[in-house]
C-alpha cells in the first residue's frame, strides 16, 4: 500500500486542521473489519439490503454494469459483468495492474490535511474502476460504502481511470447502518482521458452521529467531461469536502451540483473548485440547498481562469425553511487571463406565501405544498442523469421530505 | 346554494379592497362578474379561496349550507371549490406534470379523464416544464382551467380566462367549459356552477350567464340577467354603470 515516503509525509501531517470546515478529534475512532466476503452479492443481501438501498444501489444487479462493497474497511464485493470494465479493490488493482502506480495519490497530496493523512496511514481499500478505450457504458456501476460498527474509521482510496472515448457513470451510496456512526474520509482521484465522460452521482445517509472528509480531485484531458450530483439527504454531524478538478485538455468540461438537504444539527461545508487552464475548456458549479433544523450549509465554489477563451459558471439557489437554520454561499471567482468569461450569482430566501397559497387552493396541506416546493426546488438541481437514476433520486427526495 | 356571500368586508395591507359585498350562485348556474381592472374582482375570488393576505373584517361566505369564512384554503378544495388564477405564481422547479400527477391523485381522478382534458386544451407540450416558468398568457390560463378542472369542482371560480388569450384558444376554452356544465346534470345537485370574473365579457359568447354582477371600487353597484346586464355595460361601459349608481343611490 502506500510506500514507506508517503507514510512519513502523512504522518508529520496528522495534526494538520482542514482549511475548511469543523476540526475533530480523529483519535475517537478506529479501523474496523468486517467478517464477510462474498462472490455473490445476493448472498450479502440480508446483512446489507436495508442499507444500501437506503441510497439507490440495486442488490440483484439487473441494472448495473458491476458492483463495489465495502462494509467498514473491509472490501466485501468487486465484480465487474462487463469486459473492457474493470472494477477492483485497491488491494487486488495495486497487485494485478503495473501502471496503477502512475495514478496512486497523484492528484491528492497525502499531506493536504489530518484527514488525508489518516487516510494513507489507514488505508486498506477503495474501488479502482478503470474503462478500456471505447468502452461505453449503457447502465451505472454502482459501489456502496457502509459504516457498520461504532466508532469505525473508514478510509476508501479510489481510483477512476476512463479511457479515451469511454463512458462511465458510477453511483457511490455512503451510508451507516441503523445506530451506527463514524468518521468516513473517502479518497478518490478522477483520470478523464479524451473525449472521455464520466458521471458521478453520490449519494449520502448517514446517521447524524458520523463525520464526513470525502477528498476528490479530478484530471480533465482533451474534449473530456466530468458530470458530479453530490447529494446529501441525511447529512451527518458534520461533512466538509472541497474537490478539486483540473480541466487540462482542450475544450473539456465540468458540471458540479450539490443538491443538500440540511436538517437537525448539521454542519455542511460543500462546494467544488474548478480550474481552467486549457482554451476552450468550460464548467458549471451548481448548489441547491435547504436550511432545515439547525442546520448550518456554507455552499462554496471557485472558478479560476488561467487561459484566454474558457467560460465558468457558478450558481447558489438556497431556501430556508426554519429560523435556526443559516446558508451561506460563497462564490469565487478568479480570472488570470483578459479574454475569459466568469459570471455567479447567488439567490438565498424563504419558500413564498403566494406559492403555498396557490398549492393550498388546488387541495394540498400546507406541508404538502412546501414539500412539493422543495422537492421541486431540489430536483431542479440535478444535471444529466441516466433516467433511472433520476428517476430514484427523485423519490429519495420526495421520502426524505416527508421526515423534515 | 353553491355560494352565499352576505356582507362581506375585506381589507389587504390596511386597505378596504371590499364592501358589503353580497352575492349568491345556485347549482347549475353560471354567473359573470363584470367590473373594470382594479375593481376588486380578484380581491373577491382570492376571499372565497381563503388567501390568508385578505382579511375578512365583516360578513360572511356560505356553501352548500355550511360557513366556510375561516375554512383552509385545502379545505375549500375538498368541498367543490376551485380557481383559475389571474396571475398563478411561476414555482420554479417543480413540474407542470408532476402537478397534475399530484391533484389527479388527490381528486381521484382516471388517468383517461385527465388525457383527455390535456388534449382538448392542447397542453401535451408543457409536462416537463417549471410550473408557469415561460408560459405565454394563454398558455398559462389554459393550464389553470386544466388544474381546476382535475379537482372536479363543484363551484369553479375563473379569474379573468378570456384576457390575453387568441380567438382560437378562447373558443378552446369556452367548449371545455361548456363541457365541463353539461358533464352530469341529471340532479341539481350535482349540478356544475361557475364564476367568470371579466371585464371584457369575452367569453359570454359561448357561455349564456344565467346572472351578472358589476362590482365598481369594491361595491357590487348592479345586478340582474346575464344577458341583459352584459349588453348594456359593452354598450354604454362601466363609467355609465357609476353614474347610475350614484344616482340610484343619492335617490
Amino acid at each position: 500500500m502506500a510506500t514507506e515516503a508517503l507514510k512519513k509525509r502523512a504522518e508529520e501531517a496528522l495534526s494538520k486542521r482542514s482549511a475548511y470546515g469543523i476540526d475533530l478529534d480523529v483519535s475517537e475512532y478506529m479501523p474496523k473489519h468486517a467478517n464477510l466476503n462474498s462472490r455473490h452479492l445476493e448472498i450479502l443481501e440480508d446483512e446489507l439490503s436495508s442499507s444500501i438501498e437506503s441510497v439507490g444501489l440495486n442488490v440483484d444487479e439487473k441494472n448495473t454494469l458491476g458492483s463495489y462493497i465495502q462494509i467498514d474497511q473491509t472490501a466485501v464485493y468487486s465484480q465487474s459483468r462487463r469486459r473492457g470494465l474493470t472494477i477492483l479493490n485497491l488491494k487486488e488493482a495495486l497487485k494485478r495492474l503495473d501502471f496503477l502506480r502512475n495514478f496512486y495519490w497523484r492528484l491528492i497530496p497525502v499531506d493536504l490535511d489530518k484527514f488525508t493523512a489518516l487516510a494513507a496511514l489507514y488505508e486498506e481499500s477503495g474501488y479502482v474502476i478503470v474503462v478500456e478505450k471505447g468502452f461505453k457504458s449503457d447502465k451505472p456501476t454502482q459501489a456502496c460504502l457502509l459504516i457498520r460498527s461504532p466508532r469505525s474509521l473508514q478510509t476508501p482510496h479510489n481510483i477512476i481511470i476512463a479511457e479515451e472515448e469511454t463512458n462511465l457513470h458510477v453511483i457511490t451510496g455512503c451510508t451507516t447502518a441503523p445506530e451506527s456512526f463514524g468518521l468516513h474520509v473517502g479518497i478518490s482521484e478522477f483520470y478523464i482521458g479524451r473525449n472521455a465522460t464520466v458521471t458521478f452521482t453520490m449519494i449520502h445517509s448517514w446517521s447524524k452521529a458520523s463525520h464526513v472528509r470525502p477528498r476528490t480531485a479530478v484530471l480533465v484531458e482533451d474534449g473530456g467531461r466530468f458530470i458530479s450530483n453530490y447529494v446529501v439527504l441525511k447529512p451527518a454531524t458534520s461533512i466538509q469536502m472541497y474537490p478539486s478538478i483540473r480541466l487540462i485538455g482542450e475544450n473539456a468540461s465540468a458540471i458540479s451540483t450539490s443538491v443538500i438537504l440540511g436538517s437537525g444539527n448539521a454542519s455542511i461545508d460543500v462546494g467544488s473548485s474548478v480550474s481552467l487552464e486549457s482554451e476552450g475548456s468550460n464548467c458549471r458549479i451548481l448548489s441547491r440547498v435547504v436550511g432545515g433544523g439547525s442546520s448550518e450549509t456554507v455552499a462554496r465554489s471557485r472558478i479560476t481562469a488561467v487561459i484566454d477563451n474558457v467560460r465558468g459558471h457558478t450558481e447558489c439557489n438556497g431556501i430556508i425553511v426554519s429560523d435556526n437554520a443559516s446558508i451561506t454561499a460563497i462564490p469565487e471567482l478568479e480570472a488570470k487571463a483578459k479574454n475569459i468569461e466568469l459570471t455567479h450569482e447567488a439567490a438565498i430566501g424563504k419558500i413564498s406565501e403566494e406559492e403555498i397559497f396557490y398549492l393550498q387552493t388546488r387541495g394540498f396541506t400546507r406541508e404538502e405544498a412546501v414539500s412539493l416546493i422543495i422537492g421541486g426546488f431540489l430536483e431542479s438541481g440535478l444535471s444529466e442523469l441516466p433516467a433511472n437514476v433520476e428517476k430514484y433520486l427523485k423519490s429519495a427526495i420526495q421520502w426524505a421530505l416527508t421526515s423534515l | 346554494m353553491i355560494l352565499e356571500v352576505k356582507d362581506l368586508n375585506v381589507e389587504i395591507s390596511g386597505k378596504l379592497v371590499l364592501k358589503d359585498v353580497s352575492l349568491s350562485i345556485g347549482f347549475g348556474e353560471t354567473v359573470f362578474l363584470l367590473g373594470p381592472n382594479g375593481s376588486g374582482k380578484t380581491s373577491f375570488i382570492q376571499s372565497i379561496l381563503g388567501n390568508p393576505a385578505y382579511k375578512v373584517l365583516k360578513g360572511s361566505i356560505i356553501s352548500q349550507g355550511f360557513e366556510i369564512t375561516t375554512l383552509k384554503p385545502e379545505d375549500r378544495a375538498k368541498i367543490g371549490i376551485a380557481a383559475s388564477f389571474q396571475i398563478p405564481p411561476k414555482i420554479k422547479g417543480l413540474k407542470a406534470g408532476r402537478l397534475l400527477e399530484e391533484v389527479s391523485k388527490r381528486f381521484n381522478v382516471h388517468r383517461s379523464y385527465m388525457e383527455n382534458l390535456i388534449s382538448i386544451l392542447k397542453l401535451e407540450e408543457f409536462m416537463n416544464r417549471e410550473l408557469y416558468v415561460g408560459f405565454s398568457g394563454g398558455e398559462a390560463k389554459r393550464f389553470e382551467i386544466l388544474l381546476a378542472l382535475l379537482q372536479k369542482p363543484k363551484l369553479l371560480l375563473l379569474d379573468e380566462p378570456d384576457s390575453g388569450v387568441d380567438v382560437e384558444n378562447l373558443a378552446v376554452i369556452g367548449k371545455t367549459l361548456d363541457e365541463f356544465l353539461h358533464e352530469d346534470d341529471d340532479l341539481l345537485s350535482t349540478r356544475k356552477s361557475i364564476l367568470i370574473v371579466t371585464h371584457t365579457g369575452a367569453l359570454a359568447k359561448y357561455i349564456n350567464p344565467s346572472r351578472a354582477y358589476i362590482m365598481l371600487n369594491g361595491e357590487i353597484v348592479c345586478y340582474g340577467k346575464g344577458e341583459d346586464v352584459i349588453k348594456r355595460v359593452f354598450k354604454d361601459g362601466f363609467e355609465k354603470c357609476k353614474s347610475c349608481y350614484e344616482k340610484f343611490r343619492g335617490g
